[in-house]
């Protein structure tokens, strides 16, 4: 009984300390996404199906739309994810036939085996749900009897939990796929009949929240990140995926943004701790964000050696970001290696950049492909075309090394051993408010977005090409790189004022053709010496994060194996703590 | 072996869906399952995935695999297995062929009626399994982190990875049961254990990455190892030694290979691009042996243990039949895509 009790201290607690006007935004803003998707006008999905069904008033209209979507049956995980989410919400709802159908779908009918950490997460969530909630007599594909499946679901879940807060998440920070997480802690925090299983998601709900509001700016998921999806339209504009609508939830500073996992958060009576809430919207000064993740896990290919542990690196500003990976590798296929995010003027324009090599290759998707090297080549270019095209804006490459200090950063690129796409591409802001190309003297291109400017040194020659109407970044040279500064308006001054210190800052490109060593002077005066896959110096110190942080910031950290994350909030810490399985203030 | 559930009315149930286009490998579920397996005389069983969908269907949903069996020596088939996960192997009960498991994807799944019923015996922490064998011992499951053995019938699993170089991360190809001890294949050569899984030690071809491994059926002091980078070894002494049999071969990626039961010179291998190849000198000469194949990327081989002329030849696209102890090939009656395993009673 316990954790039972922590539990409701924890909800007390919360709603005592909630600001009473942030209580009433967010009530606006719940009735604004539950409006949205019991009335809108859009394709059928399983929210939009749970929203009419659960109100009275298009209850038919919901039954019929959850008719519709349960008559054919996909092996898609994440839509068995929602079917399940939709029957635990709207259960007393269901005539007995549609109850059937979805219990029959979950006993005839596999799902495509798991690839990424979110599906694992979503298909065991999902399959402890209707194991626990489905009639007496379900069966199941996996041919399990319920038990059996429920304690397969916990022991996985309980086991994510405690290797994702005490080693790191392989799937982690992706502005889209880290919603399929958090929805399915929602869930589980709602409806696990297991108080500890219950107590445990509630935490990593919070602690997932607080990891998303570490990077988080304005309505975007800020940095690098392990996987994106792969939809141009929203790798361009960082506002429009899954946390985004989460943010607009919880959080109310960016814009608008509806998304499916947000209606089923809007189910839930969680809330994000105040000081989750603090850490995402109050930002006064800069900070440096170090944090520890694990690479992705390798289903085939023994010949693929264990990489080391992921470093993710962010400067987080209060009008903008600037984030990389500068240790370990994560994917060759979704990874976004590094780029500047800002708040734009227009919450509807694009607001990152960033540079890429478009790698592909058949062997580099063995580890994390459950298929031959045969079989994992014909089915990307099937069902994934996009892996293998110039232009993909997501996926790593093992030719880029990426060195960052605070508002600086240099991407090298050694493309001499590459045969397929030898080139790197750069996604400029399609509309800036001013943007220079200064080819013949100083060698900078620099942006102005309004409140922050931005600088980027190519090293070689390079054109700016047209996309669509959008400015794109090209340079077919073979040893390459940029170099990247930012800066806000507030620091800077005007954008004259900008360009005249950044071209005075100093470049030493003498040992790159040899060497691929760089050494730059920023414009703070900072020296950094940088070498291709070799040392990362600032003003002679190596730089790197320490072995034994998990996370390592000045608004938040964690010890690695500790199980514990400490929120440095404006009126003291606050603890997410997985083995005393509480959130406490600290003393 | 675990009784398996039947449901008199599953088939009613299942017909009730309707499959929207693009939905295609359900559609094929309902297709296939709606045909009754008799008795098993001569269980025929191909494990595949990637097959071709079938005509006039969509081909939005590329990946259809499961188990393909036959209970007539290959005239007609029915899928069987879950058709959405890869399989890779096949171990059948020696007492009882209906009894069989599949190595996937997913992990070991099990059927007690030749695969009209399927259960998963394996928990969430079972990575890929690649190869699979079930003897006295208990189940063994080969799979990218090292082995692991239910003794228990599936009930409960645990690693058996004493000795291995990198008991955590050591990639097993295959398991190869010889008389008093378990061979494997792994991504660091060859390892056998003589205590039942309790420990193992090195049996030579140290970090060849290995993709497989096969003994004569009579007389397993002959064995076979080999890799998809570096060819074909062969031992006569049971594997105190190996000997590199790669000259002759123009590309020396070895995807499978076998013993001609009746001669313990003559063997077979399928390639990776030069499809089968045939040495009657244990590997020191070979010949091409691939007239009549229409796909070069061969992944298993099976001689005929009633024919013994006969051969069977799973490719990356398709399957064949030799009726000249692989020397010339001709296309087999049942179009598949990647055939990973062949197994016939």
């Amino acid at each position: 009984m316990k954790a039972k009790a922590l539990l409701f201290i924890l909800f007390l607690s919360i709603a005592a300390t909630q600001p009473v006007a942030a209580q009433l935004d967010i009530s606006v803003r719940r009735d604004s996404i539950r409006t949205f998707f019991t009335t809108a006008d859009i394709d059928a999905n399983y929210p939009a199906a749970t929203a009419r069904v659960l109100d009275t008033v298009h209850r038919e209209e919901g039954l019929a739309m959850l008719g519709a979507l349960t008559s054919s049956v996909s092996p898609d995980v994440i839509e068995r994810f929602q079917m399940t989410a939709s029957y635990i919400h709207v259960r007393p709802q269901l005539s007995d036939s549609l109850r059937e159908r979805i219990e029959s779908i979950w006993e005839f009918f596999p799902i495509r085996p798991l690839q990424g950490e979110h599906e694992r997460v979503a298909y065991y969530t999902a399959l402890y749900l209707a194991s626990t909630y489905f009639s007496p007599d379900a069966h199941f594909f996996n041919g399990k009897s319920r038990e059996e499946n429920v304690h397969d679901a916990q022991d996985f879940l309980l086991n994510w939990i405690r290797e994702s807060t005490e080693r790191g998440q392989r799937e982690f920070d992706s502005p889209t796929y880290a919603s399929m997480f958090f929805m399915s802690m929602l869930l589980l925090r709602d409806f696990a009949r297991d108080e500890d299983l219950r107590l445990r998601a509630e935490l990593m709900a919070q602690w997932l929240l607080a990891d998303f509001a570490h990077d988080y700016l304005n309505g975007s998921y800020c940095g690098a990140h392990s996987r994106e999806k792969r939809d141009p339209a929203t790798l361009s504009l960082p506002v429009a995926n899954g946390m985004s609508s989460i943010a607009w939830l919880y959080f109310g500073d960016g814009p608008r943004v509806y998304g499916r996992a947000q209606y089923f958060a809007l189910l839930s009576d969680f809330q994000p701790h105040p000081a989750i809430v603090e850490l995402a919207t109050v930002r006064r000064e800069p900070y440096e964000s170090w944090e520890r993740k694990r690479p992705a896990k390798q289903i085939r290919s023994g010949l693929v050696p264990v990489v080391d542990d992921v470093v993710r690196y962010t400067y987080m500003d209060p009008l903008y970001a600037l984030g990389s990976i500068p240790g370990g590798k994560v994917q060759a296929r979704e990874q976004h290696s590094w780029d500047v995010t800002w708040i734009p003027e227009d919450p509807t324009s694009a607001a990152n950049l960033f540079v890429m090599h478009p790698w592909s290759d058949p062997a580099s998707l063995l580890p994390f492909l459950p298929h031959s090297d045969e079989i994992a080549f014909r089915n990307i270019g099937l069902v994934d075309p996009y892996y293998d095209t110039v232009t993909k804006m997501v996926g790593g490459s093992p030719f880029e090394d990426v060195f960052q200090h605070r508002n600086t950063l240099i991407a090298l690129y050694d493309l001499e051993e590459v045969k397929r796409f030898p080139l790197i591409i750069g996604y400029l802001p399609a509309d800036p408010r001013d943007m220079r190309v200064d080819t013949l003297k100083s060698g900078w291109i620099s942006i102005n977005t309004g409140d922050v400017y931005i600088g980027m040194y190519p090293l070689k020659k390079f054109r700016i090409a047209d996309s669509q109407g959008k400015p794109l970044f090209v340079s077919n040279e073979l040893r390459n790189g940029v170099i990247v500064q930012v800066i806000g308006r507030n620091e800077a001054g005007s954008f004259k004022s900008f360009m005249q210190k950044l071209h005075k800052t100093v470049i030493d490109t003498s040992a790159f053709d040899s060497d691929m060593r760089i050494r730059y002077t920023t414009m703070d005066g900072e020296k950094l010496d940088f070498t291709y896959h070799g040392q990362r110096t600032v003003n002679g110190n190596t730089i790197g994060m320490a072995k034994d942080k998990l996370f390592d910031s000045p608004r938040l950290t964690s010890e690695l194996g500790s199980g514990m994350l400490t929120i440095h909030a404006i009126n003291g810490d606050v603890i997410i703590d997985m083995h005393a399985l509480e959130i406490r203030q600290s003393q | 072996m675990r009784p398996t559930r039947l449901q008199a009315s599953r088939q009613n149930r299942r017909s009730a869906f309707f499959f929207r286009r693009g939905k295609l490998p359900l559609f094929l579920t309902l297709l296939f399952c709606s045909m009754t397996l008799q008795a098993q005389e001569h269980p025929f069983y191909i494990s595949f995935y990637y097959a071709p969908p079938p005509a006039g269907l969509s081909n939005a949903a590329p990946v259809y695999q499961g188990l393909a069996v036959s209970t007539d020596l290959g005239e007609s088939w029915m899928n069987r297995g879950w058709i959405t996960s890869a399989v890779n192997a096949i171990a059948v009960d020696p007492a009882n062929s209906a009894h069989v498991l599949l190595g996937s994807d997913y992990g070991v799944l099990e059927s007690g009626n030749a695969g009209e019923d399927w259960k998963l015996i394996s928990g969430w922490d079972m990575p890929a399994v690649l190869d699979i064998e079930m003897d006295a011992t208990g189940i063994w499951a080969a799979t990218t982190e090292g082995i692991f053995l239910s003794k228990d019938g599936g009930a409960s699993w645990n690693t058996s990875n004493a000795g291995l170089s990198t008991p955590d991360g050591t990639y097993v190809t295959q398991l190869l049961r010889v008389p008093g001890s378990m061979l494997i294949a792994t991504n660091d050569g060859v390892y056998r254990s003589a205590d039942k899984g309790a420990s193992w030690r090195r049996s030579g071809l140290e970090s060849q990455p290995l993709s497989g491994l096969q003994a004569h059926p009579k007389d397993p002091t002959h064995l076979l190892a080999w890799s998809e980078q570096d060819g074909i070894w062969v031992s006569t002494d049971g594997g105190r030694s190996w000997t590199n049999r790669n000259e002759g071969l123009r590309f020396p990626s070895v995807k499978c290979a076998v013993f001609d039961p009746r001669d313990r010179s003559t063997l077979l291998i399928g390639t990776r691009i030069t499809g089968v190849m045939r040495s009657s000198d244990l590997g020191k000469t070979w010949e091409f042996a691939s007239g009549g194949l229409t796909n070069l990327n061969i992944n298993a081989l099976l001689f005929d243990p009633r024919q013994p002329d006969r051969v069977y030849a799973g490719a990356e696209n398709g399957s064949f039949i030799s009726d000249s102890r692989g020397k010339t090939w001709q296309p087999f009656s049942i179009r598949l895509g990647y055939v990973s395993d062949l197994w016939m009673q």
